[in-house]
């Protein structure tokens, strides 16, 4: 696997095609028109990560979004001091896309856990795409929101009996 | 005129003729001279006329005919010579006028309250003082001279023609007051149709739009006969009104020569009745016919002015208008002082704030600073910590309670005094177009300017705007810009030399571990991070002909890639390269700096190459004209695969290049050796930034970990070669882009504290001013306000993230226009209120 940055000028398709098919099948970008998808795509860039490099820290302000092209990165959580990892995910996932949205502090350290390399957009990229066209924001939050709908559902029926029992609320995200 | 201290007041109060009345009165009375002197010149041919024909042809004395036409001909060259005088001091005075009218009005739109910039409009502000008050210019240098010019006129021919024969220039002017009455109401209905005609056009075309919108609709219904028939009835009336119209115009024209040719024949039928019964002499009578003609262009002329000061006094109208409105705090103070140098202390009483709407943003907050505190406001959006600080910084206007500043009331400071010693750093700051510099001192400028201080005094050294960027976290990104810029040929040829050195140093030291983060500029190789025509003249251009930017009208260079195969293939590289970017940005409404760094298309150039595309659709490539097959080759020069990632470089094309490289290599060296200096490590490269200089090469990644490896290197190199302060000063004439678009959202944030830094004001107010920024800048500026601001200045900071406050001497917890809670951090927390419930997200009882 290659992470520099040679492969992508090699290649016959240019990387502006290749960001656009995979900013296509994001559900976070769902119902945008392919006009502004392809405004997107090409001020996307490709970031590259060598094993053990940080991509985004716990509580430290996130601003881009990132797609994993190829490698793996794993997911850990601080929880008083210790680390704790939470998961590892390989070619194809997709965070960071509530960051493109407003300034916030993951909850989350990510780290590449081999050479990884990453397309990428910046939240200053995507403000100026979404002053441009403004009709893409309702979009988003549908997607966005139906995303809530979906994950407290599966939770719910995973745990919902086990935390009603318990008596504290810690359901009712989707009621927000 | 320069306008140093005098801002106008109630600008807006002016009426249209004071603005003639300031005008150049010296200059409005030479006109009026030379006016009184044309107007002699005009009579004096016609008695001339007379001469002629009684005297000299009457008579048949031939000496007398070439004395009165040489005297004509002299009349008549001094009158035009007189009128171009009179046109230009004309405009003269009008468009002295217009300078001074678009200065004032400039200054007094700069003193509006904020309360008018929230609703205004830029476009209408720039139309207003570019357009709208030309017509102002016009009608003030026209003011006096047109009016007394064909008054005069008109009463020196009138006066003529009684002296002539009374009887036949009361028969003349009788036709005149006929003429008054049919041809404005001719004119009335003809601007009655017109205005039906611009009516139906647009509705028409509004018509049209909305057809061709909705043309799924259309071909779903089938209803083409039914659009058709709708339109078709406007069109109808269209083509009616446009015909009803047109008549109206004709018979204005015809009506106009109707009166101007019923003058001759009436006087001819009079004047020729009495002539024959020797009442009248033929002289005469060619001088009256003459006097007639020209009394029309006078009345004519009259006729325009009065449309043009119509106009504009509808356009001057609107403007004042729309501008009015006076400065909501006083600009200076009333007498003449220096300025007040307050010592930081702040105290809010029982403010309000209450904006139109009977919305009370503030409700009775009292706050006490002491010099040199540092206080943080927090609390919910909307909570009115903004508001409040932007009342302490004299940009609000409190409606009740007092706020003062070292006992001085907000209110009735003046923004000079306010400018002096209060800073703010706003949340989303404005950066001018222009140098980086400029922005950095441009509060320090503003005080200067205000000062009437010149040359250097009351600037900072550079070491202190070093230290200032460095403060701010400005510094890697100056150092930055410093080494992207370019070195002309013959300039700083000791630089030169210093940057050869690192280049050897650098190589020596970190050649290695160099090679996964540059492309050196290799002979054999195909540089991805360079253009096309970097590629294929692998050198310097000694000849302006030969630069990577005049190679696509180089007849050397074209004949070259014809010749190596290499044309026909840039070609369609230029036209993709086009076509794509021409499909993404198209619909992109104002696109900044930020959208053309994929493409090598400039922002300028777009819309050009908008309707190059159109044109390739119908055309085939080699069927194209010089002129868009030169454009389609500026962007196959440019292509630089490594940063334009829109279109791939084919191996093929690589393949050819890197031959064609060589190709060019030798038949530059055999045709032209003269013309282009190939790569040597020895040498500097004019055409390339000093980073590639020192790198010998381009940098291809941009993984942070590995610029920071390379930047840190440089830094000590430059410091050896005691470089580096001429290095900043190159990255401080960075043009920051109009709006400062070339800046990333941090870097523009970060510039603007700087710009207060460098001011060291007693007062600093920071709204939100580190939200944009990551962490170890929110930190590193943090701290700097801890070390360096504490005890000397008051610092004043509208805080969003919460785990900054702590080392603050106070905290202000604001809710619904409320401070709820004040005291320091510790305790607060302790007693687990407002401020806990916001750090922990719940209350803690």
């Amino acid at each position: 696997m290659s992470s520099s940055t040679d492969q992508a000028e090699n290649s016959q398709s240019c990387a502006f095609s290749n960001n656009l098919d995979i900013l296509r099948e994001l559900p976070f970008f769902t119902g945008i028109p392919l006009d502004v998808m392809k405004v997107m795509a090409y001020l996307s860039s490709t970031e590259s990560f060598a094993a053990g490099d940080l991509i985004c820290a716990q509580s430290e302000n996130l601003d881009s979004c990132y797609f994993v092209k190829c490698g793996e990165i794993e997911i850990v959580r601080d929880i008083q001091g210790e680390e704790i990892p939470i998961g590892r995910h390989g070619e194809g996932f997709f965070f960071g896309g509530l960051a493109l949205l407003s300034p916030s502090a993951p909850l989350f350290t990510v780290r590449a856990a081999t050479d990884v390399e990453c397309l990428t957009l910046s939240r200053e990229k995507f403000s100026k795409t979404l002053e441009r066209f403004p009709e893409i924001l309702p979009k988003i939050l549908q997607s966005v929101v139906s995303h809530i709908f979906k994950w407290e559902e599966k939770y719910l029926q995973k745990n919902g009996k086990t935390c009603a029992a318990n008596g504290s609320m810690e359901l009712g995200l989707s009621l927000f | 005129m320069d306008l140093g201290k005098n801002i106008p007041r109630q600008l807006y109060k002016r009426s249209l003729f004071s603005w003639v009345l300031t005008s150049n009165m010296k200059l409005q009375a030479i006109l009026l001279v030379v006016i009184v002197i044309t107007v002699a010149t005009r009579v004096l041919p016609l008695e001339l006329q007379k001469k002629i024909v009684n005297q000299a042809i009457g008579l048949k004395k031939l000496d007398l005919l070439f004395m009165y036409c040489a005297y004509y001909l002299g009349a008549v060259v001094l009158a035009s010579g007189l009128k171009l005088v009179i046109n230009t001091l004309q405009t003269y005075i009008g468009q002295e006028s217009l300078a001074d009218l678009r200065k004032q009005l400039y200054a007094h739109i700069l003193t509006m309250p904020m309360s008018f910039f929230r609703k205004a409009s830029p476009g209408m502000v720039v139309s207003s003082l570019i357009s709208e008050v030309a017509n102002t210019g016009e009608f003030v240098g026209q003011a006096i001279a047109v009016p007394v010019t064909n008054l005069l006129t008109l009463l020196a021919f009138a006066g003529y023609l009684f002296y002539l024969n009374p009887l036949m220039a009361v028969i003349s002017m009788a036709l005149y007051p006929i003429a008054i009455i049919v041809i404005p109401a001719l004119q009335k209905r003809a601007n009655k149709a017109n205005k039906q005609r611009v009516d139906v056009g647009r509705t028409l075309a509004t018509m049209i739009g909305e057809t061709i919108s909705g043309i799924h609709e259309v071909h779903s219904n089938a209803s083409f006969n039914l659009e058709n028939k709708r339109y078709g009835v406007m069109v109808d009336k269209l083509f009616k009104t446009r015909i009803v119209w047109n008549i109206y115009k004709y018979a204005i024209k015809v009506s106009n020569n109707f009166f101007q040719n019923l003058g001759p024949f009436v006087l001819f039928l009079v004047g020729g009745y009495l002539a024959i019964n020797g009442q009248f002499d033929l002289g005469a009578l060619v001088a009256f016919l003459s006097a007639n003609e020209k009394l029309y262009d006078p009345w004519k002329e009259l006729m325009d002015f009065y449309q043009v000061s119509q106009d504009a006094k509808v356009s001057y109208g609107r403007i004042m208008e729309y501008f009015e409105g006076d400065p909501e705090f006083a600009l200076e103070p009333e007498e003449k002082r220096d300025g007040i140098a307050l010592d930081g202390s702040v105290s809010v009483k029982d403010v309000y704030m209450e904006v139109p709407g009977g919305i009370q943003l503030l409700k009775g907050v009292s706050l006490d600073i002491n010099p040199g505190e540092q206080v943080a406001l927090v609390g919910f959006s909307g909570s009115g910590k903004s508001t409040l600080a932007l009342v302490i910084s004299q940009i609000n206007r409190y409606t009740a309670g007092s706020a003062t500043l070292s006992d001085h009331e907000i209110l009735a400071m003046a923004k000079s005094d306010i400018a002096d010693n209060v800073g703010v750093v706003a949340q989303h700051p404005f950066i001018f177009g222009g140098s980086l510099r400029d922005n950095l001192l441009y509060s320090i400028n503003a005080r200067r300017e205000a000062k009437g201080m010149t040359g250097d005094e009351g600037l900072p050294s550079l070491d202190r705007i070093i230290e200032a960027i460095q403060q701010v976290g400005l510094f890697t990104d100056v150092l930055r810009f410093g080494l992207n810029a370019t070195f002309k040929e013959g300039k700083k040829e000791n630089l030169v030399k210093k940057v050869i050195r690192i280049r050897e140093n650098y190589y020596l030291t970190q050649g290695e571990s160099l090679g996964g983060i540059v492309e050196f500029f290799d002979q054999d190789k195909y540089l991805y991070f360079s253009s096309v025509a970097e590629n294929l003249v692998f050198g310097s251009a000694n000849e302006d002909g030969f630069q990577p930017g005049e190679l696509h009208a180089n007849d050397y260079f074209l004949k070259f890639i014809q010749d190596a195969g290499l044309r026909m293939l840039l070609l369609q590289t230029g036209a993709e390269l086009a076509r794509v970017t021409v499909d993404i940005l198209k619909n992109v409404p104002d696109p900044d700096a930020t959208f053309f760094e994929q493409t090598p298309v400039l922002a300028e150039e777009f819309s050009d190459y908008a309707e190059l595309v159109l044109r390739l659709d119908k055309v085939r490539m080699h069927e194209l004209n010089a002129e868009d097959a030169g454009k389609l080759l500026v962007l196959a020069l440019r292509f630089t695969p490594g940063k334009h990632k829109i279109v791939s470089l084919s191996k093929l094309l690589e393949g050819l290049l890197l031959q064609g490289r060589v190709m060019f290599m030798d038949a530059i060296g055999k045709d032209r050796p003269e013309a282009v200096t190939f790569y040597r490590r020895e040498d500097y490269i004019y055409t390339q930034t000093i980073i590639d200089n020192i790198l010998f090469g381009r940098i291809k990644t941009d993984n942070p970990k590995a610029l920071d490896q390379i930047n840190k290197t440089i830094i000590s190199l430059l410091i050896q070669e005691d470089m580096l302060e001429r290095i900043v000063e190159l990255g401080l004439e960075f043009d920051v882009g109009s709006s400062g678009d070339r800046l990333s959202g941090g870097q523009r944030q970060k510039t603007a504290l700087a710009r207060t830094f460098l001011r060291e004001p007693r007062i600093l107010i920071l709204d939100e001013a580190t939200a944009a920024l990551d962490n170890a800048s929110q930190t590193r500026i943090q701290n700097i306000l801890e070390s360096k601001w504490k005890g000397k200045s008051t610092l004043i900071a509208v805080v969003h993230r919460l785990d900054t406050i702590k080392g603050f001497d106070k905290v202000a917890v604001m809710k619904a226009g409320r401070i709820v809670e004040s005291g320091s951090y510790n305790e607060l927390i302790a007693k687990k209120g407002m401020l806990y419930e916001l750090v922990h997200g719940s209350s803690g009882k």
